[in-house]
């Protein structure tokens, strides 16, 4: 297609040039022109008069100029650039900073670290008078990187946060491509020096500008909690017990001991976990009543904020549940810790779609399975929602169910077809938002065993979603953030890897890598150059037509 | 487009210019006159008494014996001279080309705006260069008249001008286009006014090329010239401004008896042109092959105002020696 296109071009040029333009003149000498011979050749231009033609160069040189200017789009004119230092200290803040190494934490080094940097620059600052230094302080943690200018370094502390090196890198990169100002850093850094706990990544050695990684965090061994789960089921809700896991790093003791307190600092439970390999174990313990309850380890070892943890007990929710059938339910729920509530209810069990309420998880019931008069075929099931987990489609198809009774009463973009035959007959339906699923009969205890099966089957699964999407699960305590940095009630401090203070952590370059330099300053785009270039000389072309003789005008 | 009178910024130009052709003609010898000599006339004045010297030709006995009885047969220093005042009077004619040709250079748009447009054709210089003659020549002419070389009837054969006031009728009179295929050499008031006395002014581009018309030319230019009067042959060449506006590349030439649909493909190289000057020079010796000097204005290479334009009017005019000759002495 591109060559027809190119050969159809090439002959509309062969056509234009072969057909002139005779530009008309009315002249008083006409009559003398009698015996002049036409050209030849006819061309639409004659190409040694156009070559020779100073305002052809000219209009050449401005129609070039364009094109360079949307070619070099992206380029920028070379600047002579000044020799400058700017050094940009890092430092991080996470709560594992505060572990103790030897008799000082790890911010303490890290203070000390940043008094070396700043005696080391000093130093280069005499060294080369004439280049331009400046230096810029901030912290970095899992709550974002903080600009501390201006702060004693004193004044720096640990936070009860965790550690975030990629949000330090996304900072840097922003920094980096000339946003120091809007970040209200004073010099543009043309070396970063990082000081944390933790390994130096990958990307600090792929960065455009130096950064020394300094590592001041030394091995040191430790043992703390990293979870609290609530147990139970979606389907039986949480059974009022916790499981709590524990985390050796380094080398452990011999023995951890657990304790739950209640809020008066009573002794609820404890128990002991004996370790021989640094590992995570886990123990379930069973809280009495709502409350709420601190969980604490000992010994006491060099990272504090791991080894206590607080958690709320609103209260225990069985789930609560309310049977609006006609029939009664066949089974017995209270041994599995469901209550019949017909008030403020997980779940309601109910015949028809007028009785739904809003929010109120519901399972919508027909009448009974009921085999039709002739026989369908199973030709659409939607298996994503679970709903039709173990679920024998074959059973559904030799049993010839009948479609829910409730359906006519339901436009179709009220709800998802879960199941659903070759006459189009819906048998299960579904709705995400309201939320209800419908189903054909209640669950069968004495009916053909088959059709006992999948009634059964069905009833529960439309349960266990129904339950799983209203999150019955409840959140005992949470992590401390930016927004809520201190470690107050059940906002606790486990962030993930904060605990892991026995790596033996590796860093990245030298102070010896500051060294002047001449910044990759912002350079001015050459196209605006060409571009004004092209405009100067076309305005002067253009006047020359105007104002000027052959052969401009 | 319709020519334009001469602009009256110019009138104070001439006006100077005529005030310095009169005063050169009261300080110019006593009996002679501004023409050429050999169409002078005398007019009796006065008799003055005879001195020693005095031409014995204008010596009037009869009035001498009237005065002073027989004894003026016998005594010189009664005898009475007649005296003459010179004819310092100036006959104009002043034939201008009607011929289509000198329509063009057409109409000069201006690079400033479409609308503003002007004249620069030969005939608007031609009227000018009349106009300008007739300012001057109202103080010592006593006849002067504009005559269309060329006529097919249409209009009057010559208009008589010697009062300013004649000026705009004769002036858009000339300018009226008239049917070209009928044109033949306006012959009747050559017949009538050609008199002894007269200059005669041609002005013309002389690119007309009919044999006939181009025999009647010469043929009238050479019975005038036989008459010993003074004949100025004024050349208005346009080539110049019509080389420059064609510059080079491919056109397609139109004009006078060049219909459109049927002009000339040319390639308008110096080379290819050049053919075409050497038969307008060709043409034009052919004419004006008389011996005599002929005065050339050469339009200029553009002209991008009015203004301009009228200034090389009014230079080539006041340059002009051979028409200051017209009206000054010694010029």
């Amino acid at each position: 297609m591109p060559a027809v296109l190119v050969v159809f071009i090439v002959v509309l040029v062969i056509l234009y040039m072969f057909r002139p333009y005779y530009q008309p003149f009315e002249i008083s000498s006409a009559e003398f022109f009698e015996t002049v011979k036409g050209p030849a050749i006819s061309l639409r231009f004659n190409i040694l008069s156009l070559v020779t033609s100073a305002p052809f160069w000219v209009q050449l040189f401005i129609l070039g100029s364009l094109l360079l200017a949307v070619l070099l789009s992206d380029r920028g004119l070379p600047q002579a650039p000044a020799e400058s230092i700017g050094v940009l200290l890092a430092i991080d803040t996470s709560a594992s900073m505060s572990t103790i190494d030897g008799n000082q934490t790890r911010m303490d080094t890290a203070k000390q670290e940043i008094t070396t940097v700043r005696a080391f620059v000093g130093d280069l600052h005499e060294a080369y008078p004439d280049v331009r230094f400046c230096e810029s302080l901030m912290t970095f943690d899992s709550g974002g990187v903080r600009v501390q200018d201006g702060i004693p370094i004193e004044n720096i502390k640990h936070r009860a946060l965790g550690t975030a090196t990629a949000s330090l890198q996304v900072w840097l990169e922003s920094i980096l491509s000339g946003d120091a100002q809007q970040n209200n850093t004073l010099c543009q850094p043309t070396h970063v020096v990082v000081i944390t706990d933790v390994t130096a990544p990958e990307w600090v050695t792929q960065s455009e500008i130096p950064i020394i990684w300094r590592d001041v965090g030394e091995p040191v061994d430790n043992v703390g909690i990293v979870s609290i789960d609530p147990q139970g089921s979606e389907l039986f809700g949480w059974n009022g017990s916790v499981e709590i896991s524990i985390t050796a790093y380094g080398t452990p003791p011999a023995t951890t001991f657990i304790s739950i307190l209640d809020a008066n600092n009573n002794l609820i439970d404890s128990r002991d976990l004996s370790w021989t390999v640094a590992t995570t174990q886990s123990r379930t313990f069973q809280l009495p009543t709502a409350g709420d309850y601190t969980v604490m380890i000992t010994p006491e070892d060099s990272y504090l904020y791991d080894n206590q943890a607080t958690i709320r007990v609103d209260n225990f929710q069985n789930i609560r549940y309310s049977w609006e059938l006609p029939t009664p339910l066949p089974f017995d729920l209270s041994a599995v810790g469901w209550e019949l509530s017909p008030n403020n209810p997980n779940i309601r069990i109910v015949s028809s779609s007028a009785e739904l309420q809003s929010g109120i998880p519901t399972i919508i019931v027909g009448n009974e399975y009921r085999q039709a008069t002739d026989s369908h075929a199973i030709t659409y099931f939607e298996e994503e929602t679970g709903i039709l987990d173990r679920i024998s489609l074959d059973a559904a198809q030799s049993l010839h169910i009948g479609q829910s009774p409730f359906i006519t009463s339901l436009t179709p973009d009220l709800y998802t077809v879960i199941l659903a035959d070759d006459s189009d007959t819906v048998l299960v339906a579904m709705n995400d938002s309201a939320p209800f699923v419908t189903i054909p009969g209640p669950p069968m205890i004495d009916a053909d065993p088959e059709l006992n099966s999948f009634s059964q089957t069905l009833f529960f699964n439309a349960v266990r979603w129904l339950l799983n999407s209203s999150a019955i699960t409840p959140e005992l305590y949470s992590n401390t953030t930016n927004a809520n940095p201190n470690p107050i009630g059940n906002i606790n401090v486990l962030h993930d890897g904060e605990g892991a203070t026995h790596t033996q952590n590796s860093g990245f370059g030298d102070f010896s890598d500051i060294t002047p330099v001449e910044p990759q300053v912002a350079e001015d785009p050459i196209w605006a150059v060409l571009l004004l270039l092209a405009s100067v000389i076309l305005v002067i072309e253009r006047g020359l037509t105007l104002f000027g003789r052959h052969p401009w005008n | 487009m319709e020519a334009l009178r001469l602009s009256p910024d110019l009138y104070g130009v001439l006006e100077r210019y005529r005030i310095e052709a009169r005063r050169q003609a009261r300080f110019s010898s006593h009996g002679e006159h501004l023409t050429r000599k050999k169409g002078q006339s005398l007019e009796f004045e006065d008799y003055k008494p005879y001195t020693a010297g005095d031409d014995t030709r204008h010596l009037d006995l009869r009035a001498s014996m009237r005065v002073s009885g027989h004894q003026a047969m016998v005594d010189p220093s009664k005898w009475l001279v007649r005296e003459f005042v010179s004819e310092e009077q100036l006959r104009l004619f002043i034939s201008i080309d009607t011929h289509p040709t000198m329509r063009y250079p057409t109409i000069q748009s201006s690079r400033f705006s479409r609308r503003n447009t002007f004249n620069i054709s030969k005939l608007q210089f031609a009227l000018w260069l009349t106009e300008a003659l007739s300012l001057i020549a109202f103080e010592t002419a006593d006849k002067l008249i504009w005559h269309p070389l060329f006529t097919n009837g249409q209009i009057a054969k010559s208009f008589p001008v010697i009062r300013r006031e004649a000026i705009p009728s004769a002036f858009n009179a000339i300018q009226t286009p008239i049917q070209a295929d009928t044109l033949t050499l306006n012959t009747e008031p050559l017949e009538r006014e050609l008199k002894p006395a007269f200059v005669w002014v041609i002005i013309s581009d002389f690119y007309f090329t009919d044999p006939y018309r181009i025999a009647q030319f010469r043929e009238w230019v050479l019975r005038a010239q036989r008459g010993n009067r003074w004949i100025i042959l004024v050349d208005l060449d346009s080539w110049d401004y019509e080389r420059a506006m064609l510059n080079t590349g491919l056109r397609g030439i139109q004009g006078h008896n060049i219909a459109r649909g049927d002009e000339r493909k040319v390639y308008t190289s110096d080379q290819n042109l050049q053919p075409v000057l050497d038969r307008i020079n060709d043409n034009k010796n052919n004419i004006l092959n008389f011996g005599m000097e002929r005065h050339s204005f050469r339009w200029d290479s553009n002209y991008d105002t009015l203004l301009e334009f009228q200034n090389f009017f009014m230079e080539s005019f006041l340059n002009n020696t051979e028409l200051k000759t017209l009206f000054m002495r010694n010029a």
